[in-house]
C-alpha cells in the first residue's frame, strides 16, 4: 500500500500558542481521508500546513516533517509554486476570481506560463467536465464566475483546482456553504475524484466523512486522536473520546 | 408579578420615547442644516457670478425743459459726471454751466474770440488730470480748455458740483472752419487732425508745450507745421480719428473708403487705403485708448478695426443698426460703443466681445450726448433734455469672452487671455477662464503623473510583500504626509525646491531611469544574499538595506546627472534647452509643482489604495496561492484587478485634491497665465488665482464676479470628480460584500 503523505511529529506554533501537537499521519494515495474533530482542533491548520499555506501568517512556526512522495515539503530548497501546483486545495467559501469562468479554470495554466489558446481550452473542458460543471456552463464560458449559483462556484473551484493536474487534493470543509442539492453533487464528485487523486478533506459533517471518505482522522485540541479506516472509526472507535464525539456528546 | 411589570414599563418608556424623537431629530436637523448650508454656499457663489451675464435696461428716463433763451444757441452739450448739470457751448463761444434740477446758469465763460469768428464744432476728451473741452471756430482755430469740476456736499449733503474753466491751447490749422476735428493734448505734446468746411484735412502736431503755443501770436503759430493730407481723396471725406501714436490719422469718406496716414519726418505717408463698402461712412469713433476704432456707415452698420503692423484690420462686427448711424460714442471708462440711429435707436455694444448690451429708442434730437462716466445718454431737442440713465456694470464679460477665443486690442490674433488689470485706464480687461481652467488641468496633470506610480506601487508594496510590522509603521507614517500643511509644502518647493532644482535637473531625470534598472538588476544579486543569510524579502531588514541603497542611486544619479551635463550639454542643461529646442526653462514650473503638489496627493491615493488592496478578501489571495501562483502574480492578476474600482476611486480623490490645491500652486508656479503644456513653464490655477487677485477685485466689479465664476466652475470640478470616485467606491464595496 503507498502512501501519499507522511506526517512525522508535526506540531505548529502560533506565537506561542500550540495549534499542532507532535501529529503522525500516514495518508494513502487514490483515498480520501477526512479530517473531523470540534471547531478549533486543528483540522484546517493540519491541511493547510501540506500545501503550507500557512506559511502567510505571520509568526508561525512549525516542527516536524511532511513528506509528500518522498520529498520533505519544509525543505528550504522547496518551490512553493511547485508544491503548490501538486497539491491542489479547494476552500470552504467558494472563492472564484473576479474573472470570466474561462479565465478562472485557465489561471493557474496561465500562471505557469502556458499560452497555448488550444491546450488551454482542453484543459478547461477536461477539468469542467471532470467537476461535473461542463454541461452547466459550456454556453456561458466568457461570463462573469460570480454569475454562478454557490454549488456551481463551489464546483468551478474543483474544476479550477484539477486543471493544474495536482496529485493531491485538499478540501477545507467544502460544502458547509452549500445547501443539501448541492452538497450531494459535491459529494458525488468526491467520489468520483478520488480515483485519480489523493484527496484529504476537513468536515464538520460526520455523515459527510463517513459517506465521502475512506479513512478518517479524529482530532482534538491539536492532537490526532485516532486514526482508522471511516467504518471503523464510526462503527468501532478504540479511544472512548472519539465515540463520544461521534455519537454527538460533545463538540 | 404582570402587574409590576406593567408599572415599569410605564416609567421607562416615556423618558426612552422621548430620548429616541430627540436624538432622532437632533440628526436629522444636523443633516438637513449640512445639505442646506452646502445648497446656500452654493447659491450665494451663483447669485455673486450671475450677474456677469445678465441683460441691461434703462434704469430711468428723465426729461428736463429749459428756457427759450438758453438753448437758443447751443451747438454742444457736456453733463458732469452725475448728469446733473450741463456745460452749453453756445455759437458765439460763451461757455454755461447750467444746473438741471434749479434751470439756472451756474458759471459762465467767454473765451476770447476773433472779430466775426463763431463757434462750429466742439469735442471733450478726457486729458491727463482734467477733462479737456476744444472747441472749433470758423475761422480755423481749435481752442482748448481744462475743465476742472469740484464737488462739494452742503450740510445736507446734497451734492453741489461746481466748474472752473482754465484756457489750455490755441492752434490754427486752416483758413476755413473747423467741421470736425480730433485733439489730443497733455502736458507734452498736443496734436490734432482737423476736417474743415473746405472738405480738407489738417494734421497739427507739436512737441512744445501748451504755454508755448499760446503765448506765440495767432498768425506764425505753428502753420508751418500744419500738414494737409487732403491729396489723395476722391469723395469727400466724413470724419476723421487720431491714433495714440499721434502720427496716425485715419478718415473715411463718402464713398466708403477709409485712409491710413502716417506723419514721420515731415513727411505724409499712405499706409493704406480700401473700400469698406458702397455705403458712405458716417463716422469714425476712436474707441479709448486710441488703439482701435469703429467705423459707422449709412447702411447702419458698426466695424471695429484694428491698427496692426500699419494695417487697419477689420476685427468684428458690432450690433447693425436698421437706419443710417447718425451718432456714436465710444465708453469712457467702459468698453461699450454706443450708436444712435436716425430714427431714434440706440444701441450699446461691448466693444470686446461685439455682444449687444442694450437698446433703446429716443425721441428725436437736435444734439446728443453720452455720460462721461458712461452712465445714460443725453439728448436735446428745442429746450426739452431727455436723459436716459443706464449702468452697464460687466461690459466685458460674455459667456462668449470668457470661453472662447477673443481678439483683444493690441494682439496679433484671437486668443484665450487671462489680465485682469493693467497699468492704464483705458486698459482692455481679458478675463478668458480657458487659461486658469489649462492651468489646473496642467498643474493636476503633473501632479498626478508624479504621484501615482509612486503612490501606487507603494500600495501595492505595504499592503501585498510587506510585513504586518513593518506595515503598522509606515502606513501611518505615509498618512501622516497628508497632515503637512499645504502652505508648507509650497514655501518649500517655491523657496527651496525650485531654485536648485534647475542645478539638479538632469540628475533628477536620470534618478527615476537609475532606479528602474537597478530593481531589475538587483533580484538576482538579492536572490544570491538572501541565500547565505538569514535576511527574508518580507522582512524588516529588507526594508531597512533598500533605504541606503535608493539614496546612494539618488546621489549617483546627481553625480551622473552632473557629469553628463557637462559633457553633453555643454555645462548648463537649461541653456541646451533653450537654444536647442527653444525651451524656456521658469525656473518656478510644472515640474516642481508635480513633485510638490504629488506629495500633497500621493499620501492620498496610497491611503485609499492601500485600503482597497488590503480588503481584497483573503481566500481570492489564497485561492491564487494554492494553484501555485507566486505572491507578485497574485497580487498583479488577482488583487490589483480586484482593487482597481478602488484604486480609480483614490486616484479621483487625489485628483480632486489636487484640482482644488490652492498654496502650492500660488507659491511655486511663478502663476503665469499662460496656454503651454510644457513642462519647464509655469501656469496659473483657478485657485491660485483667486486667491492672487482677491485684493485686486473690488467688490461688485467684473473682477470680483468673475472670481466667484472660476470658484463655481472650480466646485464643479472637484464635485464631478469627487462624485465619480464616491460611486465608485460604493460599487467597489457591494462587489466586496458578494465576494
Amino acid at each position: 500500500m503507498s502512501k501519499a503523505i507522511n506526517i512525522r511529529n508535526l506540531s505548529l506554533y502560533y506565537g506561542k500558542a500550540k495549534a499542532l501537537k507532535e501529529v503522525t499521519l500516514d495518508i494513502e494515495a487514490n483515498k480520501s481521508t477526512a479530517f473531523i474533530g470540534p471547531s478549533g482542533c486543528g483540522k484546517s491548520t493540519l491541511l493547510r500546513c501540506l500545501n503550507r499555506l500557512n506559511d502567510l501568517i505571520e509568526g508561525v512556526k512549525i516542527e516536524g516533517e511532511i513528506t509528500i512522495s518522498g520529498t520533505n515539503i519544509y525543505d528550504p530548497s522547496i518551490d512553493l509554486t511547485n508544491l503548490r501546483r501538486n497539491v491542489g486545495m479547494v476552500f470552504q467559501k467558494s472563492n472564484p476570481f473576479p474573472l470570466s469562468i474561462y479565465e478562472n479554470i485557465a489561471y493557474g495554466l496561465k500562471i505557469a506560463g502556458i499560452k497555448d489558446k488550444s491546450k488551454l481550452d482542453h484543459v478547461v473542458e477536461k477539468s469542467l467536465k471532470g467537476a461535473a460543471l461542463w454541461d452547466e456552463v459550456k454556453d456561458r464560458l466568457n461570463e462573469s464566475a460570480y454569475g454562478l449559483s454557490g454549488g456551481q462556484q463551489q464546483r468551478l473551484c474543483i474544476a479550477r483546482a484539477i486543471a493544474v493536474e495536482p496529485t493531491i487534493l485538499l478540501m477545507d470543509e467544502p460544502c458547509s456553504a452549500l445547501d443539501p442539492i448541492a452538497t450531494a453533487k459535491v459529494e458525488e464528485l468526491i467520489k468520483e475524484l478520488k480515483k485519480d487523486y489523493t484527496i484529504v478533506i476537513v468536515t464538520h459533517n460526520m455523515q459527510q466523512a463517513s459517506r465521502v471518505s475512506d479513512y478518517t482522522a479524529f482530532m482534538f485540541l491539536g492532537e490526532l486522536i485516532e486514526f482508522d479506516e471511516t467504518k471503523t472509526i464510526f462503527m468501532n472507535p478504540s479511544i472512548q473520546q472519539t465515540n463520544d464525539y461521534i455519537s454527538g456528546r460533545f463538540g | 408579578m404582570a402587574q409590576f411589570k406593567n408599572n415599569i414599563r410605564k416609567k421607562i418608556e416615556p423618558f426612552r420615547k422621548f430620548k429616541d424623537n430627540a436624538a432622532k431629530s437632533i440628526f436629522a436637523f444636523g443633516g438637513f442644516f449640512i445639505i442646506l448650508s452646502i445648497f446656500l454656499i452654493i447659491f450665494f457663489i451663483g447669485k455673486e457670478a450671475v450677474p456677469l451675464f445678465k441683460s441691461y435696461q434703462v434704469d430711468s428716463n428723465k426729461n428736463f425743459l429749459t428756457d427759450k433763451e438758453i438753448s437758443e444757441n447751443i451747438i454742444d452739450f457736456y453733463p458732469d459726471e452725475y448728469n446733473e448739470n450741463l456745460l452749453f457751448v453756445n455759437k458765439d463761444g460763451q461757455l454755461n454751466f447750467y444746473n438741471l434740477n434749479t434751470g439756472k446758469i451756474k458759471y459762465t465763460y467767454s473765451p476770447v474770440l476773433l472779430e466775426n469768428e463763431t463757434i462750429v464744432s466742439s469735442n471733450s476728451f478726457a486729458g491727463d488730470l482734467d477733462r479737456i473741452l476744444a472747441l472749433g471756430t470758423s475761422s480755423g482755430r481749435i481752442l482748448s480748455f481744462k475743465l476742472k469740476f469740484k464737488l462739494k456736499y452742503t450740510s445736507n449733503l446734497d451734492r453741489i458740483v461746481d466748474l472752473m474753466i482754465i484756457p489750455s491751447t490755441s492752434i490754427t490749422l486752416s483758413e476755413n472752419a473747423i467741421i470736425k476735428f480730433d485733439l489730443i493734448e497733455n502736458e507734452e505734446s498736443v496734436t490734432a487732425v482737423v476736417l474743415d468746411s473746405n472738405k480738407e484735412i489738417k494734421f497739427f502736431h507739436s512737441e512744445e508745450n501748451n504755454e508755448e503755443i499760446l503765448s506765440e501770436s495767432l498768425e506764425t503759430s505753428s502753420v508751418n507745421k500744419v500738414y494737409n493730407l487732403t491729396t489723395n481723396l476722391r469723395n469727400p471725406p466724413t470724419d476723421i480719428g487720431l491714433y495714440f501714436h499721434k502720427n496716425k490719422v485715419v478718415a473715411a469718406s463718402e464713398g466708403g473708403e477709409i485712409f491710413l496716414w502716417s506723419i514721420e519726418n515731415n513727411q505724409v505717408v499712405l499706409l493704406q487705403q480700401f473700400k469698406l463698402s458702397e455705403n458712405q461712412i458716417n463716422k469714425i469713433t476712436m474707441l479709448s485708448g486710441r488703439n482701435s476704432m469703429v467705423i459707422s456707415d449709412q447702411n447702419g452698420s458698426n466695424f471695429v478695426f484694428f491698427l496692426i503692423n500699419n494695417n487697419l484690420l477689420k476685427i468684428r462686427e458690432l450690433p447693425k443698426h436698421e437706419h443710417p448711424i447718425k451718432n456714436a460714442f465710444r465708453g469712457n471708462l467702459k468698453k461699450i460703443f454706443t450708436s444712435v440711429d436716425t430714427k431714434g435707436n440706440v444701441k450699446i455694444s461691448s466693444t470686446t466681445s461685439g455682444k449687444e448690451l442694450l437698446n433703446f429708442k429716443i425721441k428725436d434730437y437736435d444734439l446728443i450726448n453720452f455720460a462721461f462716466k458712461d452712465i445714460g445718454l443725453l439728448s436735446f431737442q428745442n429746450n426739452n433734455i431727455e436723459i436716459n440713465e443706464f449702468d452697464i456694470e460687466h461690459p466685458e464679460t460674455s459667456l462668449k469672452s470668457t470661453f472662447t477665443k477673443v481678439w483683444y486690442e493690441g494682439f496679433q490674433q484671437p486668443e484665450y487671455v487671462w489680465q485682469s488689470a493693467g497699468g492704464t485706464d483705458d486698459f482692455e480687461p481679458k478675463l478668458s477662464l480657458i487659461p486658469l481652467i489649462f492651468g489646473t488641468l496642467k498643474g493636476t496633470f503633473y501632479a498626478v503623473i508624479f504621484a501615482l506610480p509612486i503612490a501606487i506601487l507603494a500600495a501595492i508594496c505595504v499592503s501585498q510583500f510587506m510585513a504586518p510590522r513593518l506595515k503598522n509603521i509606515i502606513k501611518p507614517v505615509i498618512e501622516i504626509m497628508a497632515a503637512l500643511p499645504s502652505v508648507v509644502l509650497g514655501f518649500l518647493a517655491g523657496l527651496w525646491l525650485a531654485p536648485r532644482l534647475d542645478s539638479v535637473l538632469v540628475g533628477v531625470i536620470i534618478f527615476p531611469i537609475l532606479l528602474i534598472l537597478s530593481s531589475l538588476a538587483l533580484p538576482p544579486i538579492w536572490e544570491k544574499i538572501k541565500e547565505k543569510t538569514i535576511i527574508k524579502t518580507e522582512g524588516i531588514q529588507f526594508f531597512v538595506i533598500s533605504i541606503p541603497i535608493i539614496i546612494i542611486i539618488f546621489y549617483l544619479g546627481l553625480v551622473l546627472g552632473e557629469f553628463i551635463e557637462n559633457t553633453i550639454f555643454f555645462g548648463s542643461f537649461t541653456d541646451w534647452l533653450y537654444q536647442s529646442a527653444g525651451v524656456n526653462y521658469d525656473q518656478r514650473n510644472a515640474l516642481v509643482i508635480g513633485i510638490a503638489m504629488g506629495f500633497a496627493v500621493i499620501p492620498i491615493i496610497f491611503t485609499i489604495s492601500e485600503d482597497a488592496l488590503s480588503n481584497v478578501p483573503q481566500h481570492l489571495v489564497s485561492g491564487s496561492l494554492a494553484l501555485g501562483a507566486s505572491k507578485w502574480q497574485t497580487a498583479l492578476k488577482v488583487v490589483l484587478p480586484s482593487a482597481s474600482p478602488g484604486i480609480f476611486s483614490g486616484v479621483m480623490i487625489g485628483i480632486g485634491r489636487a484640482i482644488g490645491e490652492t498654496m502650492i500652486v500660488l507659491m511655486a508656479t511663478g502663476n503665469t497665465a499662460i496656454m503651454d503644456w510644457d513642462i519647464f513653464n509655469g501656469f496659473r490655477t483657478l485657485a491660485a488665482n483667486i486667491a492672487v487677485e482677491i485684493p485686486e477685485a473690488p467688490v461688485g466689479g467684473s473682477l470680483y464676479r468673475m472670481l466667484f465664476l472660476s470658484s463655481i466652475i472650480l466646485f464643479m470640478f472637484t464635485f464631478i470628480i469627487n462624485s465619480i470616485a464616491e460611486t465608485v467606491r460604493i460599487k467597489l464595496r457591494k462587489k466586496y460584500k458578494e465576494l
